[in-house]
């Protein structure tokens, strides 16, 4: 399996996911090995392993595989079904565009990309170079990719021996950028969705984006929506629902960027304002709108109701949503929308843009279009005076929260393996 | 064995609010939305209440008085018929007249007051009769409660107010395994016959008449009454007794849940004939099957309410979670506030009255509903708002401002909140 973020190394929502899905199939029973650009190698749960391709390189041999008895070589950058042998099995599944093929990350190079000069273009790159040095010592039945950042080398691992690629699309610049793409990370994006053996989408909504912009056939494509973190999530019992007695602090969290809407946040809070002279505005986040954040603040007369927290780490993103009344996600394209599932387990409300894939789960919830300013500060507003609202949005959202887990998420994706594999699961699905 | 048929249509149509927004409290009044309301009136006028009225209308002239049948049309309804078509008022007035209609009584504004204020109960109750004597004819003293929302308490107070009979769901829960098809009594007030509305029978033709995956599909009149037959014969191997068959349903049935296309103005128009045809089979209307109810026959005992609706048969379809309840408490927390507004300002309190009762049309708190909201179904469907959520606020909106209105101070100071 390869990433580009795992916790405690991430930035969003991305890393959390990708844990979600790499626990929920050792859970299961499937051998994975986790790998990512640059991670110290370790042993995260029974059957899975993370490692960086560069400590592994840097090594010389695969630093984990020294400690498992049945020895180097099995252990692929791959999932591999651990009761599932052999693994001489050919990759039936493959697309015949996966096999053996030069690789767009490993085989085009810098120039191809159009990413030479910027420095993730390069460590696109060269992640897709390392790994594809060590696709070649290894062994495994698929490999399991998250990301454009991780496609390239997807590609790379799984073309000497042909191996099928899924690829699990949390995004796609479609949603980061909205018209304005980088025309060579959607070429990226489009030439590994076109390989792939089969796509995973967070959502039917960005499974929709996938068929629409890139043309992939609906059928290639299954649905594995996010899960909450359960481990957290039992804390919560103790944090209560107590929304009544919290401030008036409107939360928006998320990167600072176009896709997640803080500005949409910003003229929504400056209509809540002028009715309700109680509620704080807190913007936590950081990226490239920060001073435009800023001046529109400023401009819409607002800030010093304003707060601009910055980019917070887990444990204060808990703190912070366990006092907050609200939380707002106004993203203009959300894949999915993970701090939705954050918020609730923390008891507090959410308003969700209807341009998001976390709606599909959460029907129970507040909606607005993003651009809707007059109905998104309604809807802030009637949650901060009628607190039997709230209450009820928090019980309501939690019963379908507690519907969904990473396992069940791991368990789609492992059937859809074993359709495109031809791998039986039968013995990892019974467990 | 005998049969008596009884037809009851439901005409209800509540007072939609428009998208009244938070910030208006204070400074606008107008709460409704005239536009979606005459819309939605106006289209029912021309798919139903017309071509309906003019069916019946037809078949009773030609069959004459065994052809009967039975209405109860809120006051909400016929204030809107005035408002945005009144051909459908005048309609309905020439049905009447026409002989073998008989109306219903129910709530004026198709409330919950049953549930939750004995005085504005009875006030709606009383409403409902004049104003159905004025604009339509005089009502029978048979009462049907909003939704068929029926309990012993209701039965009780139903009884008070002198009438002789009542509709009920034909519930299970409430028969426990006897006969929906012949009336009963309350334990709790035994001067009241419960005339039960045999649900299957009743839902055939109003949800599953143009059900193509239904097996039954298409339904036609002599199959009906075949079925009709059977119950009967099954029934007198219980019974010595007449029976009762209660079919009561929504009149938008008829042209607007089932489409015309469908079908289902040709099964009407045949279905008298074919029940007339069979000997023992007779029509009657609410009042006579009261009349002819024994004395002492089967009693029903109920503690909690039975209604009509979804598969619970209960009311959490209007009070089941927590807004719908903060929303009817709110409502109904204005009431001594109005009467005391009324009494210092009869003309104003009378407008404030009028627009309150408005607001407790059960429409609005089924809106509200969550039980099936993810799933998607009959409660959508009829819900003008996206999401029982937003019914919720705008609701609470208009209620903010009504408070203001009539004298109390629901304006929170936005520097300390409701509830904080």
């Amino acid at each position: 399996m390869l990433g580009w973020e795992y916790p405690p190394r991430f930035a969003g929502g991305l890393g959390k996911a990708s844990q979600g899905i790499a626990r929920g199939l050792a859970a299961l029973g499937t051998e994975v090995l986790f790998v990512l650009p640059s991670f110290r190698p370790r042993r995260a749960a029974p059957r899975l392993r993370v490692t960086g391709a560069r400590e592994w390189l840097l090594q010389g041999r695969n630093p984990i595989s020294s400690r498992q008895p049945s020895g180097a070589g099995r252990l692929g950058l791959l999932s591999v079904p651990a009761r599932l042998r052999p693994y001489q099995a050919p990759a039936r599944g493959a697309g015949p565009g996966a096999s053996r093929a030069t690789v767009a990350g490993a085989g085009a190079g810098d120039t191809a990309t159009g990413l030479y000069g910027s420095g993730l273009g390069r460590e696109v790159t060269r992640f897709a170079l390392h790994v594809g040095r060590l696709a070649a010592r290894t062994r495994a039945d698929l490999i399991h990719a998250h990301d454009w950042m991780s496609f390239p080398a997807a590609l790379a691992a799984a073309a000497p021996r042909s191996l099928p690629v899924f690829l699990h699309v949390h995004s796609t610049e479609y949603d980061r950028s909205g018209e304005a793409v980088n025309p060579a990370i959607a070429e990226i994006e489009r030439v590994a969705l076109e390989r792939a053996a089969h796509i995973f989408a967070v959502s039917h909504y960005t499974a929709n984006v996938l068929i629409s912009r890139y043309g992939i056939p609906g059928e290639k494509i299954t649905v594995v929506y996010n899960a909450p973190d359960d481990e957290i999530f039992s804390l919560d019992a103790a944090l209560g629902v107590q929304g009544s007695t919290r401030p008036h602090w409107i939360v928006f969290l998320g990167r600072l960027t176009f896709q997640k809407g803080p500005d949409h946040f910003l003229h929504a809070a400056s209509r809540v304002a002028q009715m309700n002279h109680e509620a704080r505005f807190l913007v936590c986040g950081s990226g490239d709108m920060l001073p435009a954040l800023r001046a529109l603040a400023g401009s819409l007369g607002i800030a010093e109701r304003v707060e601009f927290r910055g980019f917070l780490q887990p444990a204060a993103v808990d703190r912070l949503l366990s006092r907050a009344r609200l939380l707002v996600m106004p993203s203009v394209s959300e894949p999915f929308g993970l701090v939705a599932l954050e918020a609730l387990r923390c008891g507090t409300p959410v308003i969700l843009s209807k341009q998001s894939g976390v709606r599909e789960v959460l029907g129970h919830s507040l909606q607005v279009d993003f651009w809707d300013h007059e109905k998104l500060a309604e809807q802030m507003l009637a949650v901060l005076r009628l607190p039997v609202l709230a209450t009820q949005l928090v019980e309501e959202g939690r019963e379908q929260l507690v519907r969904l887990s990473w396992e069940e998420s791991a368990q789609r994706v492992l059937t859809a393996y074993a359709q495109v594999t031809g791998i039986p699961t039968a013995g990892i699905t019974a467990r | 064995m005998e049969l008596d048929v009884c037809f009851y249509f439901q005409v209800h149509q509540p007072w939609r609010l428009r998208a009244y927004r938070y910030a208006e409290v204070g400074s606008r009044h107008d709460y409704f939305d005239e536009e979606v309301n005459a819309r939605i009136l106006r289209r029912v006028t021309e798919k139903c209440y017309l071509p309906m009225n003019e069916l019946l209308a037809e078949r009773i002239r030609t069959l004459g008085p065994a052809f009967r049948v039975s209405f109860s049309i809120t006051v909400t309804a016929l204030e809107q018929m005035q408002a945005y078509a009144p051909e459908a008022l005048a309609s309905f007035r020439r049905l009447v007249a026409g002989g073998g209609v008989e109306l219903l009584t129910e709530t004026s504004h198709h409330s919950l007051a049953a549930l939750y204020s004995a005085p504005e109960f009875a006030a709606q109750v009383q409403l409902h009769r004049a104003v159905c004597a004025r604009l339509l004819g005089v009502p029978g003293n048979v009462f049907r409660n909003t939704e068929l929302i029926t309990s012993d308490a209701i039965a009780s107070r139903v009884a008070a107010l002198d009438f002789r009979g009542i509709c009920i769901e034909g519930a299970d829960r409430l028969l426990r395994g006897r006969s929906a098809l012949r009336p009963y009594r309350f334990a709790a007030a035994p001067g009241l016959a419960a005339l039960p509305r045999y649900y299957r029978l009743s839902d055939d033709i109003a949800f599953r008449f143009s059900d193509r995956d239904w097996q039954e599909w298409p339904l036609t009149a002599d199959r009906f009454v075949q079925w009709l037959d059977a119950l009967a014969q099954t029934e007198a191997e219980h019974s010595p007794d007449n029976g009762f068959l209660g079919l009561f349903m929504d009149y938008e049935t008829f042209g607007e849940h089932q489409w015309a296309g469908t079908g289902i103005f040709e099964f009407m128009r045949a279905l008298p004939a074919a029940v007339l045809a069979r000997p023992g089979f007779r029509f009657v209307t609410p009042s006579e099957a009261v009349a002819r109810t024994p004395a002492q026959t089967d009693v029903l005992e109920l503690a909690t309410p039975v209604s009509w609706a979804d598969l619970e048969r209960d009311t959490t379809a209007w009070n089941g979670n927590r807004i719908q309840q903060s929303a009817l408490q709110a409502a109904f927390a204005l009431e001594p506030m109005l009467l005391r507004h009324q009494a210092a300002d009869p003309e104003e309190g009378a407008k404030l009255i009028e627009e309150w009762r408005r607001l407790l049309s059960s429409d609005h708190v089924y809106y509200m509903s969550t039980k099936h909201w993810a799933d998607g179904d009959v409660h959508k469907y009829f819900s003008p708002y996206e999401s029982p959520y937003d019914a919720y606020i705008t609701y609470m909106n208009v209620l903010a401002d009504l408070t203001d209105r009539c004298g109390g101070n629901s304006r929170r100071n936005p520097a300390k909140p409701e509830g904080a």
